[in-house]
């Protein structure tokens, strides 16, 4: 066991990497010790809200709004964020940030042990050689360190424990993985992979690959399909950190956490040239206390830790802790979001009455511009979501009808809807920027990122395709009423916000190297969204994820080999 | 996804953004008098008592009690009532209270008698019409919306997600989540 304060590792973050990380190294031998800046969440008891119905709900669903505009204006614009799932965001008034008054940014976080891991979306999709070798091919920013088959095994590795319902299509730009059976689809999403294979056949709809179980896997139950689920799951049927991860790092023994624990900075030791520890602030009695390992894992969320090194900044890395180089807090990304269609499907089997079972997932649509020929006005591509549904009591509030007409209609459910929408790879700008803001710092005194990101002329000649694209393949669809949404993308919102710390194999143009190590100081680790070189189209996670599992077994070598 | 439940963020837009035309206002922001913070507690007293009646009117008329209970029952009046005092902007509910008394001035104008005092055919009679106004409005997205289109709003969250709505329609909730359905956990069923 760890002795006093010392650990062989520190873990700082317990979201979905932080928790992959607690795992890998305790289960490689090492005492490891995990700082979670929020409060303890327990799996099961804490879910307080799951399998609950709208009028057990002070606000029926609706939240508190006097106490969100204070209190979470930001976070409530989050994608699962909702009266039942609030507790799970962090507080926008305890935790601000600025940026330029022309580029807003808006920045999502999970302050607590988890993390984000209990509010994703699950979706798990493999990178490919074609993202791997964008950069190179295109001439932009600096090349990835790896390829595809340095991560394949990692993905697989992944994916066996995480458990990954999806199906094998074999298609070169999103590689297959060790899939469970895919989620059941109802009949719109049937027609719909049905007609735009027919209409598009390099557009292949398949069912989301999902980290949601169909099956029993490592004892977790297969999901119940009981809703939403970032209320949490008390079965384990979704893949978290506590579901499954920091379990299997407790089981080791290995494994010490602390919750309520703000990482301030990290401290370097120059004349060994190595991360020797970290100072923590409590977050409610605010002491000070220092812990120190042989090495070290920031996975705080990509600009978490982007900040934590800013803020680490001291007499021998006057600019940040690892950052000779100079990269640190640039080419920040996220994905394009906000462009979609929905509309009326007719003509599809309707039975009465509320239907009992909900999809935790959707269907998805392969990138299929500048796959194989390059031929657009732009470079990169885009995947696609899209989905069937019928609409319940709600749309009555917007349709003709009153009294008894209305309330027997409203018994039912409405027609099919679709809804489709596409995700943008971002390129990665050296201007697109996060800052340390000197002069405003958080409840703990601790100075808060300044963000300057903003799209460029690509990401809206992509806008303007994935809007043409949401168009004509729901018309394939044979959608009636059709509405076209073109939201204000502002960069965040996707929460699939990455960069700052690239990798790269120039110490001279890139924070990390392929293992996620720092170039200057080699027993500090990123594991996150940082070390995003570029951000590829598909949800980001199960990536993180993987390189996170490869960067631990590389440290633990290391490690043993006396070279860190 | 099977239903729009399952987005959040397109239910809470649809609940909200409708209700204030898209516009958030930031609130006065009283914490004085710490009531008990919950919808349809009836901790509130917004309305004077002939505005109850006719609130009560309006809801009775837009979901009434037929083979399933109706919104008074589910006690939609309360709900409104405390919506505007607890989750409102002053703005919105001086809007709410000056529309409903402007609705009692048209309908005594019109017909020459108060909506409560009508008959429920005539009742729906004069709100036919308002109905339509409303629906166009929101087509339109007229901000801010008509006095008729905001408490038929209200009075259908107020009823479906209530305990007694709930029941009406065979659903609580998330799907799946009506506790003594036969198998609605282990059973999904999608048309």
């Amino acid at each position: 066991m760890a002795n006093g304060n010392v650990y062989d590792a520190i873990v700082i973050g317990s979201g979905i990497t932080g928790g992959w990380a607690a795992k890998e190294l305790c289960e490689r031998g090492l005492t490891t010790l995990v700082l979670e800046k929020g409060p303890p969440v327990v799996h099961g008891e804490s879910y307080t809200t799951e399998h609950k119905p709208d009028y057990w709900f002070a606000f029926r669903g609706m939240g508190d709004r006097q106490r969100v505009m204070i209190d979470q204006p930001i976070q409530s614009t989050g994608g699962s964020y909702n009266e039942a799932s609030a507790h799970f965001y962090a507080n926008d008034r305890l935790n601000p940030y600025t940026h330029d008054p022309d580029k807003p940014f808006t920045w999502i976080r999970g302050h607590q042990l988890g993390g984000k891991s209990l509010l994703w979306y699950r979706q798990c999709y493999r990178w490919s050689d074609l993202d791997f070798t964008a950069n190179l091919t295109d001439g932009i920013a600096v090349d990835w360190p790896i390829r595809y088959a340095d991560i394949a095994p990692w993905y697989d590795y992944v994916e066996k424990f995480i458990g990954v319902s999806g199906r094998a299509e074999g298609l070169p730009q999103l590689p297959d993985g060790q899939f469970l059976p895919p989620l059941p689809t109802n009949v719109a999403e049937d027609h719909m992979m049905k007609v735009l294979s027919e209409r598009f056949p390099d557009r292949r709809a398949t069912p989301g690959r999902t980290a949601v179980l169909t099956q029993t896997h490592h004892g977790r139950s297969p999901c119940h399909m009981c809703g939403p689920c970032e209320r949490g799951c008390s079965v384990g049927a979704y893949f978290s950190s506590l579901s499954s991860t920091l379990p299997a790092a407790q089981a080791t023994g290995r494994l010490s956490v602390r919750t309520n624990s703000i990482v301030h900075s990290i401290i370097y030791d120059p004349t060994r040239n190595r991360a020797c520890g970290v100072r923590v602030v409590d977050a409610v009695t605010r002491r000070s206390t220092e812990y120190s390992a042989k090495v070290l894992f920031v996975c705080a969320s990509a600009l978490e830790s982007v900040r934590l090194l800013l803020n680490s900044a001291d007499s021998h890395f006057k600019d940040g802790l690892a950052n000779s180089s100079g990269i640190l807090g640039t080419h920040i990304m996220d994905h394009q979001w906000g462009i979609g269609a929905s509309g009326e499907l007719s003509g599809l089997p309707l039975a009465d009455g509320y239907p009992s079972g909900f999809r935790p997932s959707v269907l998805i649509i392969p990138r299929f511009r500048n796959v194989t020929t390059r031929n657009q006005t732009f470079t990169r591509g885009y995947q696609m979501e899209c989905s069937g549904s019928r609409v319940g009591w709600q749309r009555g509030i917007a349709e003709l009808g009153l009294g008894a007409d209305l309330k027997n209609r409203l018994k039912n459910l409405g027609p099919w809807q679709a809804q489709f929408d596409a995700n943008g790879e971002c390129l990665p700008y050296a201007d697109n920027t996060m800052r340390l803001n000197k002069s405003v710092v958080d409840a703990w005194g601790i100075p808060v990122p300044h963000f300057a990101v903003t799209y460029r002329e690509n990401e809206a000649k992509m806008r303007a395709d994935m809007a043409a694209s949401c168009a004509e393949m729901i018309e394939a669809a044979g959608a009636k009423n059709v509405t076209l949404t073109t939201e204000t993308a502002i960069p965040g919102i996707s929460i699939h916000e990455m960069g700052g710390a690239r990798m790269g194999r120039d110490p001279h143009t890139s924070v990390l190297n392929a293992y996620n190590q720092a170039h200057d100081v080699p027993n500090l680790f990123l594991a996150d969204g940082a070390c995003m070189t570029s951000s590829g189209n598909q949800n980001p996670s199960l990536t993180y994820m993987a390189l996170t599992a490869r960067a631990c077994a590389h440290a633990v070598e290391q490690l043993r080999d006396g070279r860190i | 996804m099977s239903d729009p439940e399952s987005n959040p963020r397109r239910r809470m837009l649809e609940r909200s953004a409708l209700m204030v035309g898209g516009l958030l206002v930031a609130p006065a922001f009283v914490t004085a008098k710490e009531k008990q913070r919950r919808l349809g507690a009836n901790a509130s007293n917004v309305f004077t008592s002939p505005q109850k009646e006719l609130v009560r009117s309006l809801c009775d008329t837009i979901l009434p009690e037929t083979d399933t209970a109706g919104a008074l029952t589910a006690h939609v009046d309360d709900f409104i009532s405390d919506t505007l005092e607890l989750w409102c902007t002053p703005l919105e509910r001086r809007a709410f209270l000056t529309g409903l008394d402007a609705f009692a001035q048209n309908c005594k104008s019109a017909l020459d008698k108060g909506f409560t005092g009508l008959s429920a055919a005539d009742r729906l009679a004069f709100l036919e019409p308002l109905d339509r106004d409303a629906v166009e409005a929101r087509k339109k997205r007229v901000d801010p919306l008509p006095f008729f289109a905001t408490i038929k709003e209200l009075t259908l969250i107020g009823y479906y997600t209530s305990e007694v709505g709930c029941n009406a329609i065979g659903y609580a909730g998330p799907i799946g989540t009506l506790p003594g359905r036969d198998g609605p956990l282990n059973t999904p069923v999608w048309i």
